[in-house]
């Protein structure tokens, strides 16, 4: 096989290895990019966390994204977490004027993951501007904690 | 596995989607070729020549690769494998606290840690407000029942 084509395949390899790493099979995945597409005008704010402040919490990954005043990227991000809620093993729901104004959804474990396989995974979105406010929140949250864990932690 | 499975997960390989543990196996086989496997595999010589493996085959002898390509390739091999290491071994332990703020990047761990407690205290408020909601309908469910009794 011509050397030039091997190293080619392996600068390829290189390139694509971060990408396959990312992959957590879930249509939300995209909008916890910092340069996820959105209104110029538009504040979009962005949170990961992995670390030991999170096993405190028996977590292992936290991301979140808000979005203020872009109505388009909001309605794109209550579709992915529809999509993805359709996956849930248990959901808790609230519907405002015929949106998803709060959802509350346990997703079943890891399992494409060698290092997290078997964690809980959960997803929180809350569109306040059914409730008077501005904003859209979606957060993911990954560890060892159930889900009773999770609504204590929130209620703090 | 079968000649096909294992082109299968050489391509696989190659576009970046196979696990650890997939590729302990693809090394292994490709070490060791399954009873039957045909004698020369060009698909399979490639994954060896990438995976590190000196080719099954005997070298082409009229054809002689140049010195610097192959110091190229043993350096990308080097490259690729360091990657696979790191990413895969260190990428998920290195502790991050991140948040962009209109794109201005923050670091500073407790100011993130405080944005996850605010995001999640709003979640906590939101969620006592539906349960209030709930509890709301059903009393008035309830009342609507006892008038009719």
């Amino acid at each position: 096989m011509n050397i030039r084509i091997i190293i080619l395949s392996l600068t390829l390899l290189i390139a694509a290895t971060p990408a396959a790493y990312s992959q957590k099979g879930l249509d939300i995945e995209p909008f916890f990019e910092e340069n996820t597409p959105h209104n110029p005008d538009a504040s979009v704010n962005v949170v990961s966390i992995t670390g030991n402040k999170l096993k405190e919490h028996d977590l292992s990954i936290y991301r979140s994204v808000s979005v203020t005043g872009d109505e388009a990227l909001a309605q794109r991000v209550e579709r992915a977490v529809t999509r993805d809620g359709t996956k849930a093993e248990s959901r808790e729901v609230s519907l405002k004027r015929g949106r998803l104004y709060f959802g509350f959804y346990s997703l079943p474990p890891v399992d494409n993951d060698n290092r997290h396989t078997g964690e809980n995974r959960y997803i929180f979105y809350l569109n306040s501007t059914l409730d008077g406010g501005r904003k859209i929140t979606l957060i993911y949250l990954q560890g060892k904690a159930e889900p009773w864990q999770i609504r204590r932690m929130i209620k703090k | 596995m079968t000649n096909r499975e294992l082109h299968d997960l050489i391509n696989r390989y190659f576009n970046g989607e196979t696990s650890l543990d997939e590729e302990r196996t693809l090394r292994r086989v490709l070490a060791k070729p399954p009873h039957g496997a045909p004698a020369h595999d060009p698909l399979a010589d490639e994954a060896r020549a990438v995976m590190g493996f000196a080719l099954a085959a005997p070298a082409r002898k009229n054809k002689r690769v140049p010195m610097m390509w192959r110091s190229v390739a043993a350096v990308a091999v080097g490259a690729i494998t360091a990657t696979t290491i790191t990413i895969g071994y260190f990428g998920n332990r290195e502790p991050q606290y991140v948040a962009y703020l209109n794109g201005e990047r923050i670091a500073d761990r407790e100011t993130v840690m405080n944005l996850m407690l605010s995001d999640l205290h709003e979640m906590g408020v939101a969620s006592a407000n539906v349960e209030t909601d709930i509890a709301k309908d059903l009393n008035e469910i309830a009342d609507i029942m006892n008038s009719l009794n």
